[in-house]
């Protein structure tokens, strides 16, 4: 008794609390030493990934047609310029037909103008003669060529088929034709998406201002991947009356995901504590910090807490602090 | 009368063998009990209030059942305590009423009370056990290290309480330890992914466990119980249960949760042996049942049960309450054997002659039996109380067969010339009236102590009425079975032995020189009676002295938040520290709460230190200085209080007030905060008071809470009402049981729990999908820790704040009369508020109230027999004198052998009231006869003292010695006696010394005048 007496006025004017090692280590008292960190301040919200739709691609047929041959499917990887798939197209066959009439012709009237140019040379014919053939051969030519200029213009063409290839590197994330489909300009074969590329729509508090965010991330099963903000919504999501943020990243991750976005704003320095460690005693934050005889309680400020840790300022770098069975070390603080 | 006795004397002897071998048979089949029950007539209401806070508790919940049960005939009391989530009302009602009758009226009004409570909440009643009902300890321990907890608890649930719950006298069995389950631990981010609901899963896992009866189908092998089995029978099973159908999918419950074998979450309580977990039990004894013989049943039935268990798994019995009744006894019965001797002997000695010492010595044993007899008859049992009974009055059972033997002796060595059979008569016949006069005096003398209520009632009474039953057994045996016996067996002999004669000389010398000093003898004496008065008042109160009962308990009071790892890890260092000692055969906690219904959080733990006899105690001389070690070490555990106590005295501590300590300061007022505030002042108070120990205010505030908050216009938005939200929380925080799983016979409960319970893991629950959106537990509520009461004490419908203590070195008295002093001083009282004094010192204050009616009573009793008899006032305030004188020695022995002023010590002081009074009865009833026959006052007197010498110093010797083997027992029972003892002791010790010295010259002076 006299004994708790003598102790009552030091306990009270010191705050420190004594604890041998060994009943520390049985009231499962254990200590970590600071180490003091830079640490950002975070809040994170819901957001979903979608793709970017900068850089999703449609592939169509220029021409109506009938699709001959398909070289990839749904979901296959393809290269830039890698061959997607041959359309036969009737307005190719008819504009074949036309390039090789136009050819005979040509190949007439190239004849014909070497003829009548020779005769011209023998001044067998008047050079109004030898003029029209070659005015006639020219046309052929220009009509020829006009002819395979249109051609070429439908891209790359093998036989009556049309040749359609990548424009980009990614997924073929739809297909939308088998073998046999006619298409046209309305019907696109496939949809091509660079899956580097997504958006995350993150859905905050409407009074969340973006203006001191200093970074962006997507958090995903402990991954975060950086993204920057590309757009925030003029209005808010009807259904949930959220403020809508769009963010543009590259990272591996799929659209459809539900995941979260964290607004990094600035760093401070800090240590992180489990959240054991920060107790309240008399209205204040404190956490004990060790000495010689025991625990001294040291008030502090707690800056950020998540995942079941907590940043705090005002501790020293090497301090030992009481991070677990710490509810009796404030139960005494409190007497 | 005589006559007839003596004529068919062989009929008496046979008679007396028969009386002999029943009492024999009666004493052999009365049922054994350490105390009389003390328990008040309560009954217990509670009422579990999942989700409300102590403060919502109490209004919504306790107080409408207290004005119920207020208003129910009889009831005395209402106490209170409301706790987060539990709700606990014990109703006191008047001693005497009976049980079931109260539990009747109790649960009449029950339903009165329910219709007064919000919905869902159903008020039960506790277990009818009674305060002492905890009687018997035991643990399921695994040797092999095959079983778990949970096991040993499953073995426990379905193999020994079964087997238990049916022994006779089994009100409830307290189980402690985990409880097996099979918890999905849900992933809410994983729910989000598919966009399922948490209530989703919860239907979902109702849904698919069900079992259904489909009637009969008749087939060609007969008539065929059609049964649907959907019950889950193991973990895959309930990985396999369909979430969410698509028309090319399916979620399965495995793709967003796991499953576990784990214990059922929210565990509030757990038991510890020797510093590590165990399954641990107690078992619940039924109001009225006899211990002993309900511990014997059970000790049978373990064994049985033993043998159910698979190899390895032992249940080890780690307390019963037999064990003290067995010492308690023993050390009565051993008083009483060595009572019998010790009187036996002087008796001899005074008489010397071994036929009248046989015959005197032969009586003791026979008012015994036939006091044990009239006791199994009446239904009572042979405790402390009425084996203590007999065991003070041994001295006095005698007396009426030495005044009867010896008036035969007396009269046989005179040599008579009648015959031996009308000499016998006459004999009888002569001391016949006085000796009854006498006995009634003094079994007059104990009726006021029935005028005691509650506990002390409870244990005296039964005390008071042995006493008397074994008085007029004493009667009977001198005059129905000592005639006959003395007929045959007595011969004459010398009257006296030659140095009694001396003895009888030297006094007689003594008394003469006085007759010259008479004012000076007189006016000393009554200086004397005055002195002791003064020195009664230097003597410390309390309410009767504790019982050894050979265990300690030390309460740990942790703070209200800490978890039960915490507090199982304060249990480890209390029974580490206790079992450094060697004296210590084991240790055994239990923390918190074993089931529902008791008002004890993890941050209570009770830890019983076991020790061995005292006799082999080295390290410490007593138990106050074992628990003085303790408390020194324990100093070093921070932000805990320890109390020290003992097993029974605890729970009679706790019964009385409702406060397991000593003292309990109880501060009254309307506002809880402001109560504390008085609590804490207070506290500081008690603690800086000399024998101040184990101070501790209860903490009533400071229980951190997480306070979900639907928000009200979100949830309209979305046609989600607040009852889905509870749902959702009781289920995946609650620990609501969902549904069940079958592992051979035994059902076990599946749980839900969210994966991380950490509040952040906690907002993000998915709560309600919509199309294309979805809504999180923190969209839809707000979440605050915030900080709220933690339990709330009321009695009789007022607000109180606690301040226990318990003393060391220091009487309870004069200790509260400081306190209250001081607190008159220091602390200021709004209006409104006020303090009070419970716990022992309520009912010291009562007891002794009490005993100011009961003391002048029986002195009042006394005159009144005294004037009846002589019909002379001042003969009957002559005899009347032994009381003042055998207050001197009473108060003198009480003062110097340190013991305090408590209930026993009255008694004793009453008791010994009737036996110095019977003294002086015989003497001057001595005196008036030689007046009659004409002999001068001096002269009456001198003969009457020589004559009277022997009679009065048998009784007072008798009287005393009969009592000094209790005096000088260790044993444990003993200490309760002692004070009685040694008031008795010092009484007699006074007033015979005065009765032979101081009356007569009283007498003297008195009657000269005339």
């Amino acid at each position: 008794m006299i004994f708790l007496l003598l102790f009552i006025p030091l306990l009270l004017q010191a705050q420190v609390i004594k604890v041998d090692t060994k009943t520390m280590e049985t009231l499962g008292i254990r200590v970590q030493k600071v180490k003091l960190t830079e640490e950002a301040k975070e809040v994170s919200f819901p957001a979903v990934l979608e793709w970017d739709k900068s850089a999703t691609y449609e592939v169509y047929s220029p021409l109506e047609g009938i699709v001959k041959k398909l070289y990839v499917k749904e979901g296959s990887f393809v290269k830039r310029g890698q061959l997607l798939a041959e359309v036969f197209s009737p307005r190719l066959a008819e504009l074949n037909a036309q390039i090789r009439m136009a050819q005979v012709k040509l190949k007439t009237a190239e004849e014909n103008l070497k003829r009548e140019e020779l005769l011209y040379k023998e001044e067998v014919i008047p050079y109004a003669r030898y003029f029209s053939a070659k005015v006639e051969y020219e046309k052929a030519k220009s009509e020829y060529s006009a002819l395979l200029k249109n051609l070429s213009s439908f891209g790359e063409v093998r036989g009556n088929n049309l040749l359609l290839r990548s424009p980009i590197e990614g997924i073929v994330l739809e297909q939308k034709v088998a073998s046999g489909s006619s298409v046209d300009l309305q019907k696109p074969l496939f949809k091509l998406q660079d899956t580097s590329k997504l958006w995350a729509y993150a859905y905050t508090d409407p009074t969340f201002s973006v203006k001191d965010v200093k970074a962006v991330f997507i958090e995903f099963e402990g991954n975060r991947y950086s993204a920057k903000i590309d757009w925030v919504s003029p209005q808010l999501d009807p259904q949930t009356g959220k403020q809508v943020i769009r963010l543009s990243l590259r990272a591996p991750l799929k659209a459809g995901l539900k995941t979260r976005a964290v607004f990094s704003f600035g760093k401070y320095r800090g240590v992180w504590l489990p959240a054991q460690a920060l107790q309240k005693v008399k209205g204040r934050e404190v956490v004990f910090v060790k000495d010689k005889e025991g625990f001294k309680v040291y008030p502090v400020k707690a800056l950020i807490e998540k995942d079941g840790l907590v940043l705090v300022e005002g501790l020293k770098e090497g301090q030992e602090v009481a991070v677990s069975g710490t509810i009796f070390l404030k139960a005494q603080a409190e007497r | 009368m005589i006559r007839f006795i003596l004529t068919n004397r062989l009929i008496v002897l046979l008679f007396l063998l028969a009386t002999v071998i029943y009492g024999i048979y009666s004493f052999l089949k009365l049922p054994v009990d350490t105390f009389p029950e003390p328990t008040p007539v309560q009954v217990i209401i509670y009422t579990e209030t999942p989700g409300l806070s102590a403060e919502e508790t109490e209004v919504l919940v306790t107080k409408p059942i207290e004005s119920v049960m207020g208003g129910i005939k009889n009831v005395e009391k209402v106490l209170s305590i409301s706790l987060p989530g539990l709700s606990y009302v014990s109703v006191f009602f008047k001693d005497g009423t009976d049980i079931y009758f109260a539990r009747s009226q109790v649960s009449q009004k029950l339903s009165e009370a329910q219709a007064l409570l919000p919905a869902g909440f159903s008020p039960r009643m506790g277990p009818n056990t009674s305060g002492l009902g905890n009687v018997l300890f035991y643990a399921l321990v695994d040797t092999t290290g095959r079983y778990s907890l949970e096991d040993l608890k499953t073995l426990q649930r379905w193999k020994v309480r079964p087997l238990i719950k049916t022994v006779d006298g089994v009100e409830e069995i307290s189980e402690w330890g985990p409880e097996k389950a099979y918890i999905v631990k849900v992933e809410p981010e994983k729910l989000l992914q598919y966009g399922i609901s948490a209530q989703e899963v919860i239907k979902a896992l109702e849904n698919y466990g069900g079992v259904a009866g489909g009637g009969f189908i008749k087939t060609p092998e007969g008539d065929l119980v059609v049964r649907a089995l959907g019950r889950y029978t193991s973990a895959q099973d309930l990985l396999k249960v369909p979430l969410k159908k698509t028309e090319k999918s399916v979620v399965l419950l495995g793709d967003v949760a796991k499953v576990e074998e784990g214990e059922m979450p929210n565990r509030r309580g757990a038991f510890t042996l020797m510093g590590q977990e165990v399954q641990g039990n107690i078992v619940l004894k039924r109001v009225g049942t006899n211990t002993m013989e309900l511990i014997s049943r059970l000790k049978e039935a373990l064994r049985e049960a033993q043998k159910l268990l698979p190899e390895g798994v032992q249940i080890q019995i780690l307390y019963d309450q037999s064990y003290l009744t067995q010492k308690a006894l023993s050390t009565v019965e051993k008083a009483l054997l060595e009572g019998i001797l010790l009187v036996s002997i002087a008796i001899a000695l005074y008489l010397w002659n071994v036929r009248v010492a046989l015959l005197v010595a032969l009586s003791v044993p026979l008012t015994l039996l036939i006091t044990f007899t009239v006791l199994k008859e009446l239904g009572m049992s042979a405790n402390l109380m009425t084996m203590g009974g007999l065991a003070i009055g041994i001295g006095l059972f005698a007396d009426a067969t030495v005044v009867v033997v010896e008036n035969i002796y007396r009269h046989l060595s005179e040599k008579l010339s009648v015959s031996k059979f009308s000499m016998v008569i006459n004999s009888v016949q002569e001391v016949a009236r006085p000796l009854i006069f006498a006995v009634s005096i003094i079994a007059v003398v104990f009726l006021p102590i029935f005028t005691f209520e509650s506990v002390e009632g409870k244990y005296y009474k039964p005390l008071a009425l042995t006493i008397i039953i074994a008085l007029f057994s004493s009667l009977f045996v001198a005059f129905v079975f000592m005639p006959v016996l003395s007929f045959w067996f007595l011969k004459e002999g010398k009257e006296e032995t030659r140095i009694f004669a001396l003895l009888r000389k030297s006094y007689l010398a003594l008394l003469e020189r006085a007759f010259s000093f008479k004012y000076v003898i007189l006016s000393l004496s009554l200086l004397s009676f005055v002195f002791s008065l003064f020195l009664l008042t230097r003597i410390g109160k309390e309410f009767a002295p504790p019982l050894e009962e050979g265990a300690v308990i030390v309460k740990s009071f942790l703070d209200p938040n800490v978890s039960l790892e915490e507090a199982k890890r304060v249990a480890q260092i209390v029974e580490e520290t206790a079992l450094k000692y060697p004296e210590v055969i084991r240790t055994f906690s239990n923390i918190g709460r074993a089931e529902v219904g008791e008002p004890e959080d993890v941050s209570y733990i009770e830890t019983f230190i076991i020790l061995k006899p005292a006799e082999e105690w080295k390290s410490f001389k007593s138990r106050q200085e074992f628990e003085e070690k303790l408390r020194e070490e324990l100093e070093k555990v921070p932000g805990v209080e320890f109390s020290f106590t003992q097993p029974i005295q605890m729970r009679i501590d706790e019964l009385l007030s409702g406060v397991k300590a000593t003292l309990a300061v109880k501060i009254f007022g309307d506002d809880l905060g402001k109560i504390n505030e008085i609590a804490q002042h207070v506290e500081k108070i008690v603690a800086s008071t000399k024998g101040a120990v184990d101070v501790e205010t209860e903490a009533q505030s400071g229980k951190l809470q997480l306070r979900i908050i639907p928000k009200k216009e979100v949830l309209e938005k979305y046609h989600i009402d607040t009852s889905q939200l509870l749902e959702l929380i009781s289920t995946y925080m609650g620990g609501r049981e969902v549904a069940q799983l079958q592992k051979g016979e035994l059902l076990f409960p599946i749980v839900l729990e969210a994966s991380q319970r950490d509040i952040e893991k906690l907002k993000s629950m998915p709560l309600y999908i919509s199309e294309g959106s979805s809504l999180t537990l923190s969209d839809v509520a707000d979440l605050v820790v915030a900080e709220g009461f933690n339990k709330i004490r009321r009695e009789n419908g007022m607000r109180y704040a606690l301040v226990q203590s318990n003393l060391s070195g220091r009487d309870l008295g004069s200790f509260v009369e400081e306190v209250k002093r001081k607190i008159e001083r220091e602390v200021k009282l709004p209006e409104g508020y006020y303090i009070s004094f419970g716990g022992q010192f309520e009912n010291q204050q009562r007891a002794m109230k009490k005993l100011m009616i009961a003391v002048p009573l029986a002195i009042g009793l006394i005159f009144i027999l005294l004037y009846l008899n002589y019909r002379s006032l001042k003969d009957a305030l002559l005899v009347m004198l032994n009381v003042p004188f055998a207050t001197v020695g009473g108060v003198l022995s009480l003062y110097i052998s340190g013991y305090n002023l408590s209930v026993p010590s009255a008694v004793g002081f009453i008791a010994v009231f009737g036996i110095a009074t019977l003294n002086g009865v015989v003497l001057v009833s001595y005196i008036r006869n030689l007046l009659e026959d004409g002999l001068q006052l001096q002269k009456a007197i001198f003969e009457a003292c020589s004559k009277r010498l022997r009679p009065i110093l048998i009784t007072a010797t008798a009287s005393s010695l009969g009592l000094v083997p209790m005096l000088l027992s260790k044993g444990i029972g003993s200490e309760v006696q002692k004070p009685l003892a040694v008031v008795v002791i010092g009484g007699i010790a006074t007033s015979t010394l005065l009765t032979l010295l101081v009356l007569p010259l009283a007498y003297y002076v008195f009657s000269k005048k005339d």
